[in-house]
């Protein structure tokens, strides 16, 4: 089962928020996903802007990252409405992607594969097939506790985000 | 907003049928496996029960199947199944790799439920519209109208734009049943191949001087000490060519291989690179990110003053004396050195061809200085250094194809840069190859339809497959405006109805009275399409066995595992119903010399028709004069089309003077089906009844030209052509252009692609990159709709602000549909030694029209050449 770990990653650069976010979307939920866990990621109060959060997600063998844009950006969670999630594994040959805080890009360190964090992972540049799945978030303003609740697209190397046996 | 959210695969079971097939896009020509198998007979997670042979109940690392990996197809007999087309990782050429582009081809089959669904799948006829006719009517149509004029107005009244290459629209299969249809039995000249007007090639330059563009093999990328990319962007567009072959050597890893080539030669820790552009590409980022900012030397050249820079390079190099003596002495024309010399100033100081150099290409002297060290310089322990030269569109498209291709291969020549093991001068390439056709009727440098066809002259009759002149012409807009006008009457006259007879006549007095006769064959609805009098709907790659080669000359099959949509139907099916058509009704006449002319098209399948061809290859193998052992007795026997065997006959040396760079001789396709996806190195050799491929070019000391010496083509930098100075005068924006990574040619099938379309807009709308301080000027931020125009059109794309080109040099996507189309801005003017276009230099003013659409609201801008 899923274990929640929290750990700030060392990030590169400030975050220097200026872009003003697109059209409000609403997140669409994929059909077909296999039901997957609701797991803790974190308190929304001790995310830093540009400080990418690592946690598993669906199960152990699923490195993701939670990450706080600095401003509002579609399906962002928290008080702020800017703390969004991704797998870690690039949907190209499933290398650990880092977070570049100055472009607000996640980064493939194998081939160079670029997603956007602010436009539900989608590809800017390289060779995936796939926009970066995202990890839905929902945020409890009670406990100010951040879950991840499911994902949007394909796990790199799996055939069902929550299914390996 | 494209589903692009998929959140399963279905898991091919271990009874998959398995196929090969190579990408059917870029020149790289990844190798993909394609598992088939039937809806819901899904395999398992442990590994004897999946074809992957893969334990699944753990993440899948090695072979996993993408989203976009996976479709499903409906074979002719109504039956639907899965299919994952997967990149090989046993393949030499990508080992698992894929880019964007291949590893999408899942979305890529045909199918009714998806964007591909209006895949051409029926004949039309003009009448009132597009209606969908038979088979026997569309041929009857078009048959009659080429016997017709052909006739009375003899064969340049039928013109052709055809496709000349390989993977998808293409292949070897492709190219002889046309070439054999209009060369051998038309016997036109106003043919053209699909993005230029010429049926040449791009870099005659080099073939001019003995060096054909294909010579090198991937592996030299893993071996070179300098890798130099000049006009082109491999990251993006020669992708796992990139990733698999040169980062490797630019991160230090392939020390092993370069040792082994070079025995007691010292090799540098990590390889260089050079990129020589106008704009800051993603390859240099990569480059730069993977090997250090020390070993990437990137030379922002100012757009039309390549020749200027390379001279200047090869000036130095003279200086230094770290040009090859040994090797220029041996092996290169000596009438041809004093005057190459001149050329590039060595009556000259190097100091003053420097300073001029820097003033004219914009690139500092010390980069000028330092990328003739990098290409040339001894290194420690006085080995000189392997080379490796590679080229693309930014040099054939410039200003003077023949002039800037000439100036950059003199290099390689000056350098001794040729036949060795790291070294070459190749194209980097756009398509695969495969060309095989019967020799064209014409001369150099061909003939400009286009232009004719503008004028109101040329064919009457213009049948254009597998390609697209409205996007890919100069002053494109040119073209659609010859179709719609000219075409007009044509349709008027077949809106008249009545019997193909009938219909036949009133074709051939409309086109006598100024018209054309549009014909199509492609696989989707084209602007071209839209356009033609009749259409046929042809198969593509996966819907029938067909051969290409990729940049290294690798030659595979591509095997069928689908039917085509509808009733479509291979390219060479199409013609040869065509030119039967057209023999019977000589028979019929009595004219048995025009029955034979329109004879041999009796093949019964793709595997007939490459054999066909393979014997055209084999026989002038045996036919060239000097290659007298052609006619040793060690042939081998190929599978004949009716199941027997053939003889053909042996092959020459190697050293033998001139040769067919794509040659096919000694190939068939059951042999090729057995070597998989690693394919073999074109031209292949039979030695003892066994065949062997050819690695690289040159590795004798022989050149492709009758007496085997290579040859300098001394060039000078030329003037900017006065079509393009006129625009220059009135018009403030130098417009670039070129591809884009998840783009192919034209988009005719990647905007099908749901991650593109929601990657790029859901829209046909291209973008054109701006300098943030012409984006300032023109009051413009990254999604506004901006006009571009000029003298020879008006047109839109999308502002993607980035500094990655330099103020007032914008880059827009070439080729792309519709709204944004950057061929319509070009001007007509081609180099007059080649017809080679100048796509890549015009002139347009910009202007904002909107802010950004809607549709563009979920779309990221962020910077596509920055790594961060």
């Amino acid at each position: 089962m899923a274990v929640s770990r929290l750990r700030f990653l060392s990030a590169s650069g400030a975050a220097t928020a200026s872009l003003v976010a697109g059209a409000a979307q609403t997140p669409t939920i994929a059909e077909g996903a296999t039901a997957l866990p609701r797991v803790a990621v974190g308190k929304a109060k001790a995310f830093q802007v540009g400080k990418p959060v690592a946690f598993h997600y669906p199960d152990a063998q699923a490195p993701a990252l939670a990450v706080k844009i600095g401003h509002k950006v579609d399906g962002g969670v928290g008080p702020e409405g800017d703390i969004v999630a991704y797998s870690q594994l690039c949907v190209h040959r499933g290398c650990p992607v880092s977070y570049n805080a100055g472009a607000r890009t996640f980064v493939c360190p194998c081939h160079y594969s670029v997603y956007d964090p602010e436009r539900s992972g989608q590809l800017v540049i390289g060779h995936a097939t796939t926009n970066l799945p995202r990890i839905t978030l929902a945020y409890d303003p009670g406990s100010d506790e951040i879950r991840a609740t499911g994902v949007q697209g394909l796990i790199f190397g799996r055939f069902d985000n929550g299914k390996l046996s | 907003m494209a589903d692009t959210t998929k959140v399963s695969v279905p898991i091919p079971p271990a009874d998959a049928q398995k196929f090969h097939t190579g990408c059917k896009y870029c020149i790289v020509g990844c190798g993909y496996n394609v598992y088939k198998w039937p809806l819901g007979k899904d395999g398992g997670r442990a590994a004897n029960r999946n074809a992957l042979g893969a334990d699944l109940t753990k993440p899948n690392t090695q072979s996993w199947i993408s989203p976009s990996m996976h479709g499903v197809v409906k074979d002719a007999d109504g039956s639907s199944y899965n299919v994952a087309i997967v990149p090989d990782n046993d393949c030499v050429v990508n080992s698992g790799l894929h880019s964007v582009r291949g590893g999408t081809m899942g979305l890529s089959v045909y199918r009714e439920d998806a964007p591909t669904r209006d895949r051409l799948k029926h004949p039309t006829i003009v009448h009132h519209g597009s209606q969908e006719a038979t088979w026997d009517d569309a041929v009857a149509l078009v048959g009659g109208v080429t016997k017709a004029l052909l006739d009375k107005h003899g064969p340049d009244s039928i013109g052709v734009k055809f496709a000349d290459h390989g993977g998808q629209g293409g292949g070897y299969e492709f190219t002889w049943a046309t070439g054999k249809f209009f060369y051998a039995s038309v016997r036109t000249t106003m043919a053209t191949v699909h993005n230029r007007p010429t049926v040449f090639g791009e870099p005659m330059a080099s073939r001019d001087m003995g060096i054909p563009e294909l010579n090198i093999a991937y592996e030299d990328a893993e071996i070179a000490d300098t890798i130099v990319i000049f006009g082109a962007n491999p990251y993006a567009d020669q992708t796992n060519y990139f990733f698999n072959h040169m980062i490797p050597n630019l991160q230090g890893s392939t020390a092993d291989k370069k040792r082994a080539a070079y025995p007691g030669k010292t090799p540098l820790a990590q390889g260089r690179m050079i990129v020589v552009d106008p704009r800051r590409t993603i390859t240099v980022a990569a480059a730069r990110t993977a090997a250090g900012n020390e070993n990437v030397l990137f030379l922002q050249v100012t757009p039309g003053t390549d020749v200027t820079l390379w001279n200047a390079v090869a000036r130095v190099v003279l200086e230094h004396h770290w040009d090859d003596a040994s090797f220029v002495r041996d092996h290169v024309e000596e009438s041809s050195v004093g005057s190459y010399h001149d050329s590039v100033g060595l009556n000259r100081a190097a100091g003053s061809v420097l300073a001029d150099a820097e003033r004219v290409t914009g690139v500092p002297r010390a980069d000028i200085v330092r990328a003739a060290e990098w290409i040339a310089k001894p290194m420690s322990g006085g080995h000189k250094p392997a080379t490796l030269f590679h080229y693309e569109k930014g040099a054939i498209w410039s200003i003077q194809n023949y002039d800037v291709i000439a100036s950059y291969v003199n290099l390689a020549v000056l350098t001794g840069n040729l036949g060795k093991p790291g070294t070459g001068c190749a194209r980097l390439g756009g398509h695969q190859e495969g060309y095989v056709r019967p020799d064209y009727p014409g001369k150099r440098p061909g003939v400009y339809v286009e232009k004719l066809l503008a004028e109101g002259k040329g064919p009457m009759l213009w049948w254009v497959l597998a390609c697209n002149p409205i996007q890919t012409a100069p002053a494109a807009r040119t073209v659609l405006d010859v179709i719609q006008q000219r075409g007009k009457k044509v349709s008027d006259a077949l809106d008249q109805g009545g019997s193909i007879d009938d219909r036949v006549k009133r074709v051939v007095a409309s086109v006598e009275d100024g018209g054309l006769f549009v014909v199509a064959e492609d696989i989707y609805p084209t602007q071209v399409v839209q356009h033609a009098h009749v259409v046929f709907p042809a198969a593509t790659q996966f819907e029938l066995n067909m051969t290409s080669i990729n940049g290294e000359r690798r030659m595979r099959l591509y095997q069928k595992f689908m039917d085509p949509p509808g009733t479509a139907k291979p390219d060479w099916q199409i013609m040869a119903l065509v030119a039967n058509f057209i023999r019977d009704a000589y028979v019929r006449e009595g004219n048995h010399e025009m029955a034979e002319r329109f004879a041999g098209y009796d093949w019964k399948s793709d595997a007939d028709v490459f054999l066909d061809a393979s014997r055209v290859s084999a026989q002038a193998r045996s036919t060239n004069p000097a290659t007298e052992q052609a006619k040793a007795p060690n042939a081998i026997t190929t599978t004949g089309p009716a199941g027997g065997t053939s003889p053909v006959s042996s092959l020459p040396p190697t050293s033998k003077p001139t040769f067919d760079p794509e040659d096919i001789s000694f190939l068939d396709h059951e042999y090729l089906r057995g070597l998989g996806n690693n394919g073999i190195q074109v031209p292949v050799n039979v030695s003892n009844g066994k065949r062997s491929g050819t690695v690289r070019f040159f590795t004798d000391g022989k050149f492709n030209r009758p007496n085997g010496k290579a040859t300098f083509i001394p060039a000078h930098q030329p003037e900017l052509p006065a079509e393009i100075a006129a625009q220059k005068r009135k018009y403030k924006y130098l417009i670039n252009n070129g591809r884009f990574n998840m783009m192919w040619q034209t988009g005719y099938e990647s905007w099908r692609k749901p991650i593109v379309a929601d990657r790029w807009g859901d829209r046909e709308d291209t973008f054109l990159e701006l300098n943030p301080s012409d984006a300032k000027t023109l009051g413009v931020q990254s999604g506004d709709v901006l006009r571009v125009h000029n003298d020879y059109a008006s047109t839109q794309a999308i502002a993607y602000v980035t500094d990655a080109v330099k103020p007032g040099q914008p880059f827009m996507l070439f080729a792309q549909p519709k709204k944004g189309t950057a061929g319509f801005l070009v001007t007509p003017h081609v180099d007059p030694k080649t017809n080679i276009p100048s796509y890549k230099l015009t002139y347009a003013n910009i202007e904002r029209v909107a802010g950004k659409p809607s549709s563009f609201a979920h779309v990221t801008f962020k910077d596509l050449e920055n790594l961060g």
